[in-house]
């Protein structure tokens, strides 16, 4: 079955000019202008699936995520191994990094002394995306 | 297939038909479970499984309700205060509605479906029809719930048929059942029809189903073998084109295109009883303020308003009243709508009773290209300049940010939502915040 797929363009519009300029000179750059750059060309790509979510608590900060950081979240992502994962367990949102063994996924504790956690079928627990980007303000 | 062209009754050249070939595309229709309470479980997953309903502007009665909710017997429409001792026995979880981030929402899925075919009708909020040709019909609707299911937490039931109307059976029928049904084969379409009373049908209301059924035909199937000719002359075009749907004859092409709206309205229901006139003078101007904006994004001008007022219906001193005005000028600027709609208001307002809603229709909209202006015309460029400018800046700041003196600014009128969950995905100071705790929570 084959699908075609129609690129979805969310984008930050940024005009190069808000009214035409008038150089007196013709640029020699005028055959080489491009857009500017834009932020959700680099963090998102699947916007449908991609949600922004915030963090409180240290305990991930092994994993370079603190208390206030803005997490880039794809549910259209695949989660592999050792991907950092927003997840539902008994009924409550957490960010967790895990890891498979197999077909059954490890919860990775992020003291280094402590086991993973097996999550077995019967758990109450399921992927709701995978973190791909952390926006941390810097200090 | 082809036979059945060759028997179509000669009428049916009067009507512009997309013949279906065998092997053309299928329409599938995809329709949300519960939309808006699905809306408030993607980020709220104490609510899955757990009876939820959605209440209307200024949290009046029920629009949205769980599978848990309507297994308690809440009815659609329910009034939310008649319901509260059975919402609080019960443990029901009740939202306000929260249309900005339903549509939001909304618009996430439509993304999804389109990459399924650019073949893509939006028909409401939560539906849309797709054309779509595969040998693997049900294979496709799996791979479409699935899909939006995945990347956007909200789950769907597709149905699959010939043309749009046999597409609602079958989604109907998946609704039901599985969350895919197709309707592929005459006999399979025939089975289904039969077990459907004329009214599930699309387009087929309570007073035509009685009608029908004093005819003999009780049934969907009976529908679809009635005598096309027959049904023409008795009934209408209409009823024609559904009756051909059902026999697999296309005549409701996708429409792509949203369609301009032929009235615009706008209105609500007050917060709190309001009993002076400056304040429901306030909150009309607030509401021509809006229209005005509808208005002038889809191009169109008014040539008419009706304005109503009225008490709340249960109380014993009622009064509710409306009327209709001709404009000298068609417009869609707003100082003119502010100025007509508070003219009328001034014929309907009573001294001494307890208003509950005031509101005003643009009805009689022409297309703002083709409108003749006469010498006395109160548009001037200048004026249509600075809408213009006002809209821009209303859209890039925050609806509002320019507004009218004449809307007021204490706003005591505005609706009650007392539940409202977050703006998750439109508002960076509503996001869903998640806590990070120093030991993992352990799995049972």
């Amino acid at each position: 079955m084959k699908l075609k797929i129609h690129p979805a363009e969310p984008g930050l519009p940024l005009p190069l000019f808000l009214s035409s300029i008038a150089a007196g000179f013709p640029s020699p750059a005028d055959d080489y202008l491009d857009d500017a750059l834009d932020l959700n060309q680099l963090l998102v790509t699947h916007p449908a699936a991609t949600f922004f979510v915030r963090v409180q608590g240290e305990s991930m900060a092994e994993a370079n995520i603190h208390s206030g950081d803005v997490l880039v979240v794809d549910r259209s992502a695949e989660p592999k191994d050792r991907s950092i994962v927003v997840a539902v367990i008994n009924g409550e949102f957490t960010v967790k990094r895990i890891k498979k063994k197999g077909k059954k996924i490890l919860l990775l504790p992020e003291n280094p002394s402590f086991p993973p956690i097996e999550v077995d079928e019967m758990a109450d627990f399921q992927v709701w995306g995978v973190v791909t980007y952390v926006i941390h303000k810097a200090k | 297939m082809s036979e059945k062209i060759k028997n179509l009754p000669a009428i049916l050249s009067e009507i512009p038909l997309k013949i279906a070939q065998s092997r053309a595309k299928q329409i599938f229709l995809v329709d949300c479970n519960s939309f808006y309470v699905s809306c408030e479980r993607v980020f709220d997953p104490k609510l899955w499984g757990k009876p939820t309903v959605v209440l209307s502007n200024n949290d009046g009665c029920v629009i949205a309700r769980s599978q848990e909710a309507k297994d308690l017997g809440i009815p659609m429409g329910a009034p939310a205060y008649q319901y509260k001792e059975l919402f609080e026995a019960k443990s029901v979880f009740v939202y306000s509605s929260n249309y900005t981030l339903y549509g939001d929402l909304s618009h996430r899925v439509m993304q999804v479906l389109e990459q399924f075919t650019p073949q893509l009708e939006i028909y409401s909020i939560d539906e849309a029809f797709l054309a779509i040709e595969t040998d693997e019909p049900l294979k496709m609707a799996h791979s479409i719930r699935d899909t939006v299911l995945r990347w956007t937490q909200i789950p769907v039931s597709v149905g699959i048929g010939p043309t749009k109307t046999l597409a609602k059976v079958a989604n109907r029928m998946a609704k039901k059942g599985a969350g895919v049904f197709s309707l592929e084969t005459e006999k399979e379409i025939d089975q289904t029809l039969k077990t459907l009373p004329p009214d599930t049908v699309w387009g087929i209301g309570r007073r035509l189903n009685d009608h029908l059924t004093k005819l003999g035909i009780t049934n969907a199937l009976q529908l679809k073998q009635a005598d096309s000719e027959w049904i023409r002359r008795r009934f209408s075009t209409t009823l024609l084109k559904t009756v051909l749907e059902l026999q697999g004859h296309s005549c409701l092409p996708l429409d792509e295109v949203r369609e301009k709206k032929k009235s615009i309205t706008c209105s609500r229901s007050f917060g709190n009883d309001v009993t002076q006139l400056s304040e429901i003078e306030e909150a009309l101007s607030h509401y021509a303020s809006r229209v005005g904006e509808k208005l002038r994004r889809q191009g169109s001008v008014t040539n008419s308003l009706t304005v109503f007022l009225s008490t709340s219906p249960f109380i014993e001193n009622r009064y509710g009243k409306s009327t209709h005005i001709t404009l000298a000028h068609p417009t869609d600027l707003t100082p003119d709508l502010i100025r007509e709609s508070k003219r009328a208001l001034s014929t309907l307002f009573r001294k001494g009773y307890r208003y509950k809603k005031v509101g005003l229709i643009a009805t009689d909209l022409t297309d703002k290209g083709s409108f003749q202006r006469d010498l006395f015309s109160s548009l001037s460029p200048a004026q249509e300049k600075t809408m213009a400018l006002i809209d821009t800046i209303n859209a890039k700041y925050k609806k509002g940010a320019i507004s009218f003196a004449a809307e007021g600014t204490a706003k005591r009128w505005q609706m009650q939502r007392q539940f409202t969950s977050q703006r998750y995905t439109t508002h960076w100071d509503e996001l869903l915040t998640i806590e990070c705790e120093n030991r993992p929570r352990t799995l049972r």
